[in-house]
């Protein structure tokens, strides 16, 4: 059995449900971010883990023990709040030092166990300034210090970087993954950025509606999206329309040009499907199976990376290339040829949301 | 030129709020000053503070003042313990019923304090609750005048802070209600609990309805009689309660600009 273990969490806000049935195994020292857009339901499903609401239906267990009586002051779980929520009438050694003084510890224990997690998050120097003299980054750490302090079971983090700018959020994020690894502590990190979830987790919960559509690790969540929710809610992904020519060399017309998805297609010829392909998967030189033509309609310098649009019958396709300073764009209303890899290809049916390409493994063993 | 024009503009904008800052200011003061002067008057012909002296020198200013002192501070204790829990427990658990309870803060101001003093001696003066005679019931009438005053600050103070956030951090951390109201939302509040406490003195010190009807020997009726049979020790009891008040309002401004960190003092978070 996992170390944290939903079962069929449901929630109701009066006749309205948040959460339908969501279920989930994290397994100890494991970080799993959920991941998904404005009220799906994360922030719920996490209070409900700490125990600020009551699942409706279904049932929380935390090392083996149903957490459904506990009250949350009796959980021991660390909590970490988009807004940081530090008390205001105390420095931070003693904001860090207020869990410990609540389980009853010795003075000369709470001050050397402040001591490190000051160390810990770097931040020695202040632990007599109160927090509205600290930055906004500066009172994150404290807070997450102060959540670590007590050495919870498990740590939740609601969106906890999304009040800070660009920079600090992706070196704050960095080190709130570094302490999550040395301590082994089982985190769950609710975030709405995607960049964020897959660069920082084990796992990403990608949640839609009150359920998990798809779990996973990172790589497997953005190169294998399970529904098309998935594959159009990560990354960057233009979609084509294609008629299947051969299903089972899985040869697709894409505009009129022939393509190969490189596996067996589980549909008819002559029916039309969705193609979807990452920017990133498309190069402008020659070496790959596939090519499409297209008329460049736009050209995106976005520093490191340069974004090419190009229109391909009706639809657009992206394209990512590294920037070279020798190298300029294709120019707007230039014809271009996007080569990609077969394995590129992401092919599902038109309307449903499953994938329509049967699986590797699968493929394999037939 | 248009940049003159609006610079002349903004200049002759400025001088007319000067000009109704100062009428405000003589419209306030000139009262006040010609009070003072007037309580200076005791004596033919030069200016002392004679009239001082009366007041203080008589027995019944010391009494009646104490007296309302105490009725002070039990409303103060009573009131603060009725009101800031319930406060606390609506903005946390019914936020629904904020707007009723702003409701309630009205009635005292439409209800006056006449047909509250009756209401009191009515219900009060039989059993079961035969209390009429005791000062408890005046303290019950002045938490029921100093509520509205109470409330709207503490509510003020637990607006200003992140109630629930902090609440449901100190929870994570471990922390029961008892802990989370003593180290975590009074010290929070400590401005809030003072401009509460310092308002309810006010209104209690000065206060002569409830204490003529209830026929208690308050400093407000006292004042009310010195008015009616004296000429310059009223005036001079004017300018002192007037000073008490100011006094308390520049404590409150005094304590409230401290850094937050001091809160723990009231809170007693060590
Ligand atoms: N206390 C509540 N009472 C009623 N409805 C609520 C309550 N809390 C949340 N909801 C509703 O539940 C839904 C899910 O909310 P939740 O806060 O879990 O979303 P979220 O996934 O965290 O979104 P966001 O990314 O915007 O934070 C929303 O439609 C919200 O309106
Ligand atoms: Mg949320």
């Amino acid at each position: 059995m996992a170390f944290l273990e939903l079962q069929g969490i449901v929630k109701n806000f009066g006749r309205n449900t948040v959460v339908r049935g969501l279920s989930l195994s994290v397994e100890k020292g494991e970080f799993v971010s959920f991941l998904g857009g404005s009220g799906c339901g994360k922030t719920t499903t996490l209070r409900m883990i700490a125990g600020f609401e009551m699942p409706t239906e279904g049932s929380i267990r935390l090392d083996g023990a149903d957490l459904s009586r506990v009250s949350p002051n009796k959980r021991n779980l660390g909590m970490v709040f988009q807004n940081y929520a530090l008390f205001p009438n105390m420095t931070v050694a003693r904001n860090i030092a207020f869990g410990l003084k609540i389980a009853g510890q010795k003075k000369a224990a709470i001050a050397s166990r402040v001591e490190e997690m000051l160390e810990l998050i770097h931040m020695g120097e202040y632990a007599e300034r109160y927090p509205h003299q600290l930055s906004g980054g500066q009172q994150q750490r404290v807070a997450l210090a102060r959540a670590l302090a007590r050495k919870p079971a498990a740590l939740l983090l609601d969106e906890p970087l999304s009040a800070l700018d660009a920079k600090i959020r992706v070196r704050l994020r960095d080190d709130i993954r570094s302490i999550q690894r040395s301590l082994g502590i089982t985190t769950i990190y609710v975030t709405h950025d995607q960049e964020e979830a897959l660069s920082i987790s084990d796992r990403v919960a990608v949640m839609r509606d009150g359920r998990i559509e798809q779990i996973g690790a990172p790589f497997e969540i953005y190169n294998a999206p399970g529904t098309s929710y998935v594959e159009t809610f990560i990354g960057t992904l233009s979609v084509l329309s294609a008629r299947v020519k051969d299903p089972a060399t899985g040869t697709l017309l894409v505009a009129g040009q022939e393509i190969v998805a490189g596996r067996k297609l589980d549909a008819a010829v002559g029916e039309e499907l969705r193609l979807s392909l990452r920017p990133e998967a498309l190069s402008l030189d020659g070496r790959e199976r596939n090519c499409l033509r297209g008329r460049v309609v736009n050209v995106k310098f976005l520093g490191s990376i340069v974004r090419v649009v190009a229109k391909v019958g009706d639809r657009e396709l992206s394209m990512d290339a590294f920037n070279h300073p020798r190298l300029p764009p294709p120019a707007i209303g230039s014809e271009v040829d996007l080569h990609f890899a077969p394995e590129a290809c992401m092919v599902s049916k038109a309307d449903a949301a499953s994938p329509a390409s049967v699986p590797e493994e699968e493929d394999e063993k037939a | 030129m248009s940049n003159r024009r609006t610079r002349h503009g903004t200049g002759v904008r400025k001088a007319f709020s000067w000009l109704w800052m100062l009428i405000g200011l003589v419209y306030f003061f000139l009262p006040l000053a010609a009070t003072f002067l007037f309580s200076l008057k005791g004596k033919k012909g030069v200016l002392s503070f004679v009239a001082y002296e009366h007041v203080f020198a008589d027995p019944k200013f010391l009494k009646t003042f104490g007296f309302s002192l105490e009725m002070s501070i039990l409303t103060v204790i009573v009131g603060l313990a009725l009101i800031v829990p319930t406060a606390i427990w609506i903005h946390l658990k019914v936020p629904k019923a904020k707007p009723l309870i702003e409701f309630f803060t009205l009635l005292p101001f439409v209800i006056p304090p006449i047909i509250l003093a009756f209401g009191l001696i009515r219900i009060y003066s039989r059993p079961p609750f035969a209390i009429v005679s005791s000062p408890l019931l005046l303290v019950a009438g002045y938490v029921i005048i100093a509520f509205p005053y109470i409330y709207k600050s503490v509510d003020a103070g637990l607006r200003a802070m992140d109630l629930r956030g902090l609440t449901e951090a100190a929870q994570s951390l471990g922390a029961g209600w008892l802990t989370l109201l003593f180290k975590v939302i009074l010290p929070n509040l400590r401005t809030a609990l003072l401009s509460a406490l310092f308002l309810t003195f006010a209104i209690v010190i000065g206060e002569l309805t409830l204490a003529v009807l209830l026929a208690w020997p308050a400093f407000g009726p006292y004042m009310a009689l010195m008015g009616r049979n004296l000429a310059y020790e009223p005036a001079a009891l004017a300018i002192l309660s007037f000073g008490m008040t100011w006094g308390a309002i520049g404590l409150i401004q005094a304590v409230s600009r401290g850094r937050p960190g001091q809160g723990s003092n009231l809170g007693g978070t060590h």
